[in-house]
């Protein structure tokens, strides 16, 4: 019997994994522990046999009463490489290091999730049981709080003054921020481009980055339509602000470019 | 304020990476219900969505120094050594819990041989078998609780494990025909 998750949600119903996983442990469950580990060293997510982390992760809960078993060395070995491979790698398009703070956040997410995976073998840690129901979005909220710590360190501002910058850009920015909207729309589809894209957003300062995450979702930076979200009202600053930030991003994003193409 | 008047942010956090999708749509609904915490729901929403393609190359040496120092510690930090506390009672002793209790005898040995759900048995009915027994109740507890731990010991053979099935203490009674009335007694949290 596959013992159900324990952590229980606000309106006091026990957390359930999906149903595809629960399939999957139901299958999984009645293989032999060498069909298991072979079937663990299975990579690709489209390969026939791949087990998905969430269900080596029961197993490797479910074996928390062994010691010094390599069978579930096997397992933990599988899942700790998974987590590193998702982990965004330190590096421009062109292999030079973009920022040593991402070094540091890999450092701090593979620990938290060793940590609480070591912690859960004396006392169940309630915590664990998301990475249970969809563990790549699990990894992805240690990332962002690691992020979080990283930021804080580094000091990065947090908070837009309320429409102290709804004035004119200037002409150099508002220049800067149309060189890379034609440079984001024509290399879009380059895989490349868009790693780096995505870790160069990460230096941006933290309201910036945001703004660009709610356009990149289609949400409106501002509506007439009653009950419509929008990026202003989400933040709480004028239309012109948000359109003000949006620029400075792109044209700080335009001189990281032009810094890795030279 | 209930719990789920005023959440806190850990709380929506974990309902949004819950959801079925966290695309546009729910991260609107969020910020609508959620506003105070609209900045944590977008930076989370950007790392959902962040393009990370599984790095397929070889792990670097640092990466392979850190898995094997992540698992000794994982190693380190097996749990204590379960005491049974079912092993030094005699027959005659858990006869008696039985009565005392007011079950037939195959009730206790369902929970001697672990074949009873953690969770479906109340902490009141726990303390009472304990009582019974002269067990501790975290004792109890713990023994029954690495249900999973039999199953992964079953994992030692190389071939098909039998099944280990544990089934409620609801089930547990009924098939040793306590009454309903007594039934809902001994699974009731209050006295």
């Amino acid at each position: 019997m596959i013992e159900p998750l324990r952590k229980m949600s606000r309106a006091g119903k026990a957390y359930a994994r999906i149903p595809e996983i629960e399939s999957a442990l139901v299958e999984l469950i009645s293989l032999s522990r060498e069909e298991l580990a072979q079937r663990a060293q299975v990579r690709q997510k489209s390969d026939a046999g791949f087990i998905p982390s969430e269900c080596l992760l029961y197993f490797l809960r479910a074996g928390r009463g062994d010691n010094s078993d390599q069978h579930f060395g096997t397992i933990y070995r599988v899942l700790a490489e998974r987590v590193h491979r998702q982990l965004p790698r330190a590096t421009s398009r062109h292999g030079a290091t973009i920022d040593l703070t991402a070094e540091a956040i890999r450092d701090d997410v593979f620990w938290r999730f060793a940590e609480l995976v070591a912690g859960d073998r004396s006392t169940y840690d309630e915590r664990l049981d998301f990475f249970e129901i969809r563990f790549d979005r699990a990894i992805a909220r240690l990332r962002k709080t690691a992020q979080e710590k990283a930021w804080r360190l580094e000091n990065r501002s947090t908070t837009l003054s309320s429409d102290e910058d709804s004035g004119e850009l200037l002409p150099e920015v508002e220049k800067a921020a149309a060189a890379f909207s034609e440079i984001k729309s024509s290399q879009i589809d380059d895989p490349a481009f868009r790693s780096w894209f995505d870790a160069a957003i990460d230096l941006l300062p933290r309201t910036q980055v945001r703004i660009l995450e709610m356009i990149r979702q289609g949400i409106p930076i501002d509506s007439q339509e009653d009950g419509q979200v929008t990026i202003a009202k989400t933040l709480g600053v004028s239309e012109r602000t948000i359109r003000n930030q949006r620029d400075k991003a792109y044209a700080s994003l335009r001189e990281m470019f032009r810094g890795e193409v030279i | 304020m209930t719990n789920e008047e005023r959440p806190s942010l850990e709380d929506v956090l974990d309902e949004f990476v819950t959801e079925v999708d966290t695309g546009r749509e729910t991260l609107e609904r969020y910020l609508v219900a959620f506003p105070a915490f609209a900045n944590e729901l977008v930076d989370l929403a950007r790392e959902l969505a962040r393009p990370i393609e599984s790095f397929a190359g070889p792990l670097t040496d640092k990466d392979i120094n850190t898995i094997n120092e992540a698992w000794r510690h994982y190693e380190a930090a097996a749990p204590r050594n379960l005491v049974d506390p079912w092993a030094t009672l005699t027959v005659d002793q858990l006869r008696q819990a039985a009565r005392v209790l007011g079950v037939p005898r195959q009730v206790v040995a369902a929970f001697r041989e672990r074949r009873v759900l953690p969770s479906s048995v109340s902490d009141r009915f726990l303390k009472r078998i304990s009582t019974a027994l002269g067990a501790s109740a975290e004792a109890l507890r713990d023994w029954m609780a690495p249900s999973m731990g039999e199953v992964a010991r079953s994992y030692k053979a190389n071939e098909r494990p039998l099944e280990t099935v544990q089934v409620t203490l609801e089930r547990i009674l009924l098939d040793a025909g306590v009454p309903p009335e007594r039934r809902k007694d001994l699974m009731s949290d209050t006295d």
